[in-house]
C-alpha cells in the first residue's frame, strides 16, 4: 500500500490558496453577472411583446441544452477566428459562466416570481400601491426568499464548474493544481487537497445562503 | 483583418471531416451510456445506504455524497486519471471519464432516488405489509413503482448532464465530440464557426431528444393520477 505524503504539497498551500480566491472571485463575478442575465430575462419574459418571450425561451433552450465546455471554447476562440486580436480569457470564462448559469438562474427566478400568489398582487393593488411599490414590497421579497437556497445551489455549481477555465489558460485553482502536481510527483495528494480546497469554499458558500435565507424568511409564521 | 464568413462557414470543413466527427459522436454516445448506466448503480446503491437504519452507515454515506457534491467533477477526473496510477490502478482516458462521470452524478441520483421514495406516504408500505406481503415484495411491487414518477424529472435532469458534461472528456483527450472539434479547429481557424455550429447543434439534439423523451415517460406514468383528477 502507497504511504500518501502530503508534505510537498502543504509546502505550496499558500500559492493554491491565492489560486482559490482567483477562482472564488471569478465565481462572485460570474454568479453577479448570471443573476443580471437572469433579472433581465425574467422582465422579458413578463413583456407582451411575444418576440421577446419567444427570444428567453431560445436562450435558455440553447444555453441549457450544450455543454458549458463548448461553451467556454466558443467564447475564448472566436475573437481570435473573426480577426480580434487580443481577448482575455479571463473575461472569455467568465462570460461563458454567467451565460450558462444565467440560464439556470432565470428559470428559476420566472418560477418563483411567477409563483407569488396572485391575490397578494390583487390586494396590494386594492389597497391603492403602485405598480413599482407592489413590485418592490410584496413580488420581490417574496421571490427572494423562495430563491435564496436553489441560486446558491447554482452560486456553488458556478464555483465548481469554473475549473473549466484552466482549460482556455485562466490561471485558477485546477492551472495552479496542474504546476503544483508536475513540480512535486504528487498527483493523488496535490489532487486531493485542490479538492479539499474547493470544499471549503462551496460549504461556505451554502452555509453562508442558510443564514441569509433565514434571515429573509424571519416574516414567515 | 477582414471578417471573412465565407471561410468561417465554409461546408467543407465538416464534410472533409465527416469519419472523424461521425466517431466522435459515437465516443460521446458510448461514454455518456456507460456513465448513465454507472450513475445509475452507484445512485441505487448510496440511496438504500443512505436509508440504512444503522447510523454509521447512513452517515458515511451522507458524508461521501456531500464530498462528491462539493467538489468540482474536472478535479475527481484528475483524482482517477492522474492519481490513481500512483495507486497502482491506471484507467484509460475514457475509463476515467466515464468513473468520474458515474461517481458524480451517482451521488446526485442517490438523493433523487432517497427522497422520491420517503415521499411515498408510509401507509402505502404498510398497507402492503397488512396485506401480509413480504419486505421485499411490498418495495417492489407497491413502494417502488411509485417512487418512479416522483424521481423521474431528477432522473432525466441527471441523464441530460451527465450528456452534456462527457465533454470534459476532451480535456484528457478521450477522442469524443469536443475533443474532435477542438483539435480540428485548432490545426486551422478555417470553419470555425461551422464546426462549433455543427457541434452545439450535435448536443442539441441528443439533449433535446432525451428531455422530449422524459416527458413523454412522465406523462405516461402518471396517467392514472391524471384520470383521477378529472373522474
Amino acid at each position: 500500500m502507497l504511504e500518501l505524503n502530503f508534505a510537498p504539497v502543504f509546502k505550496a498551500l499558500d500559492q493554491l490558496l491565492a489560486a482559490a480566491l482567483y477562482s472564488l472571485g471569478i465565481g462572485i463575478v460570474g454568479m453577479a453577472l448570471a443573476l443580471l442575465v437572469g433579472t433581465l430575462g425574467v422582465a422579458l419574459s413578463q413583456m407582451r411583446s411575444r418576440a421577446a418571450r419567444r427570444a428567453v425561451l431560445v436562450y435558455v433552450d440553447v444555453f441549457r441544452g450544450t455543454p458549458l465546455l463548448v461553451q467556454v471554447l466558443v467564447f475564448f476562440y472566436a475573437p481570435a477566428a473573426v480577426g480580434v486580436p487580443f481577448f482575455s480569457p479571463y473575461i472569455a470564462g467568465t462570460v461563458a459562466l454567467a451565460l450558462y448559469y444565467g440560464a439556470y438562474v432565470l428559470e428559476i427566478m420566472r418560477g418563483a416570481f411567477e409563483g407569488v400568489p396572485a391575490g397578494h398582487v390583487d390586494a396590494a393593488r386594492s389597497l391603492g400601491m403602485s405598480g413599482a411599490r407592489i413590485f418592490w414590497r410584496i413580488q420581490l421579497p417574496q421571490t427572494l426568499a423562495v430563491v435564496i437556497s436553489p441560486l446558491a445551489g447554482q452560486f456553488a455549481r458556478l464555483f465548481k464548474a469554473s475549473s473549466l477555465l484552466s482549460v482556455i489558460g485562466v490561471t485558477e485553482l485546477t492551472v495552479r493544481g496542474h504546476i503544483i502536481m508536475t513540480n512535486t510527483l504528487a498527483p493523488i495528494e496535490t489532487w486531493l487537497v485542490v479538492a479539499g480546497i474547493y470544499l471549503f469554499f462551496n460549504s461556505i458558500i451554502l452555509i453562508g445562503a442558510l443564514y441569509v435565507e433565514r434571515r429573509l424568511t424571519l416574516w414567515r409564521p | 483583418m477582414k471578417l471573412d464568413f465565407q471561410a468561417l462557414f465554409d461546408p467543407r470543413q465538416v464534410t472533409d471531416n465527416i469519419d472523424l466527427l461521425l466517431a466522435g459522436a459515437w465516443t460521446t454516445i458510448q461514454l455518456s451510456a456507460l456513465s448513465i448506466v454507472f450513475a445509475a448503480a452507484v445512485g441505487i446503491v448510496l440511496s438504500v445506504l443512505r436509508s440504512s437504519r444503522w447510523k454509521v452507515v447512513s452517515a458515511a454515506a451522507r458524508v461521501w455524497i456531500e464530498l462528491i457534491r462539493g467538489t468540482p467533477l474536472l478535479v475527481q477526473m484528475y483524482i482517477l486519471y492522474y492519481g490513481f496510477p500512483s495507486l497502482g490502478i491506471t484507467l484509460s482516458p475514457l475509463a476515467a471519464a466515464a468513473l468520474a462521470l458515474a461517481l458524480n452524478s451517482g451521488a446526485y441520483v442517490g438523493e433523487i432516488l432517497r427522497t422520491a421514495i420517503q415521499a411515498v406516504p408510509r401507509a402505502q408500505g404498510e398497507s402492503g405489509r397488512a396485506m401480509g406481503m413480504g419486505f421485499i415484495a411490498t418495495q417492489v411491487r407497491i413502494v417502488y413503482p411509485q417512487a418512479f414518477p416522483i424521481a423521474l424529472p431528477g432522473l432525466i435532469g441527471e441523464v441530460i448532464d451527465i450528456v452534456k458534461w462527457s465533454a470534459i472528456g476532451s480535456i484528457v483527450v478521450v477522442p469524443e465530440a469536443t475533443q474532435v472539434v477542438s483539435q480540428i479547429v485548432a490545426q486551422s481557424y478555417r470553419g470555425f464557426g461551422i464546426m462549433f455550429l455543427t457541434l452545439a447543434l450535435f448536443y442539441l439534439a441528443l439533449t433535446g431528444s432525451l428531455a422530449a423523451l422524459g416527458r413523454r415517460l412522465e406523462k405516461r406514468m402518471t396517467r392514472h393520477r391524471m384520470r383521477l383528477a378529472h373522474a
